[in-house]
């Protein structure tokens, strides 16, 4: 008994138990935010289903109704072009994250400086739609394009509040290596589903 | 007419006719793009989740590699 009981701490010793940090296969930060971004992304893919039967089974003339303004195709190009280099911009920071959290800062800032502009330009192209007449209860092409591009809008408001939230605790030297890569992971998320979106509704 | 024969005549009819009956509540426009569409989307649908799980089972694999080859002694 008493040698079995040696034979164990010898094991011990031999094969120390793994650290948390070493059973961590994915960081809890980024498998959580990797689930979340699953689900979002069959919210995503819910919608615009629902949009592709309903755009089917209408007559070819009638979609988008006559008597409905049209998407401003080039003008959210442009704005695509804005949320793609916002991407761009974030992918940069967190290469430079390795170098030090303070050279993080500056793309970081750019992220969202060009993300705030799609939001915005986003609003004035609603402003207008709304203006000429597209609403929500104008025709079914009103309500998906509202609710699909709305959805999309919500989520980079949220992504960009949380950002600016974490951007203040980079620059403060308090924001973990792992909760920046979940974070850039959302906005990632944001800024590729957006060309998916774009192809779908406005074109 | 017979019992038998309304019975037979139904079940023609029911071989014969299939394109008016509707059952699905929302299949309101059963035009070919519109079939297309629900057949489409219902592939996208499945497959979907299934490629977000590879996905990430696949990402995890290599996390395990990546460990596996830094640890100490490796």
């Amino acid at each position: 008994m008493a040698g079995t009981m040696s034979e164990k701490r010898d094991l011990r010793l031999i094969h120390p138990a793994p650290t948390r940090e070493q059973r961590q296969i994915v960081p809890n930060e980024v498998l959580g935010m990797i689930l979340f971004i699953g689900a979002e992304v069959m919210l995503f893919a819910g919608l615009i289903s629902a949009y592709a039967v309903v755009r089917a089974g209408m007559p070819a003339d009638a979609w988008p109704p006559p008597g409905q303004p049209r998407l401003p195709i080039a003008f959210t190009g442009f704005n695509t072009l804005l949320l793609l280099a916002s991407g761009g911009a974030m992918w940069f920071g967190g290469r430079k994250f390795a170098e030090g959290a303070d050279k993080a800062v500056p793309p970081v800032l750019a992220s969202l400086g060009l993300g705030a502009a799609f939001v915005a330009l986003q609003g004035y192209e609603w402003a207008n739609l709304l203006g000429e007449g597209l609403s929500m209860q104008s025709s079914p092409y009103g309500s998906f394009f509202y609710l699909i591009v709305g959805t999309h809008a919500v989520h980079a408001v949220a992504a960009l509040l949380v950002l600016s939230v974490a951007t203040l605790r980079l620059r403060a030297g308090e924001l973990t290596e792992h909760a920046f890569t979940a974070l850039r992971a959302f906005w990632y998320f944001v800024v590729l589903i957006w060309p998916f979106l774009y192809w779908q509704v406005y074109l | 007419m017979s019992r038998v024969h309304a019975v037979w005549a139904v079940a023609l009819a029911g071989l014969t006719l299939p394109g008016v009956a509707e059952a699905c509540a929302v299949c309101f426009s059963a035009t070919e793009s519109n079939r297309g569409a629900f057949i489409g989307t219902t592939v996208f649908l499945t497959i979907l989740p299934l490629l977000m799980i590879g996905s990430v089972a696949f990402y995890v694999y290599r996390r395990v590699k990546e460990m596996e080859a830094t640890e100490p002694g490796a």
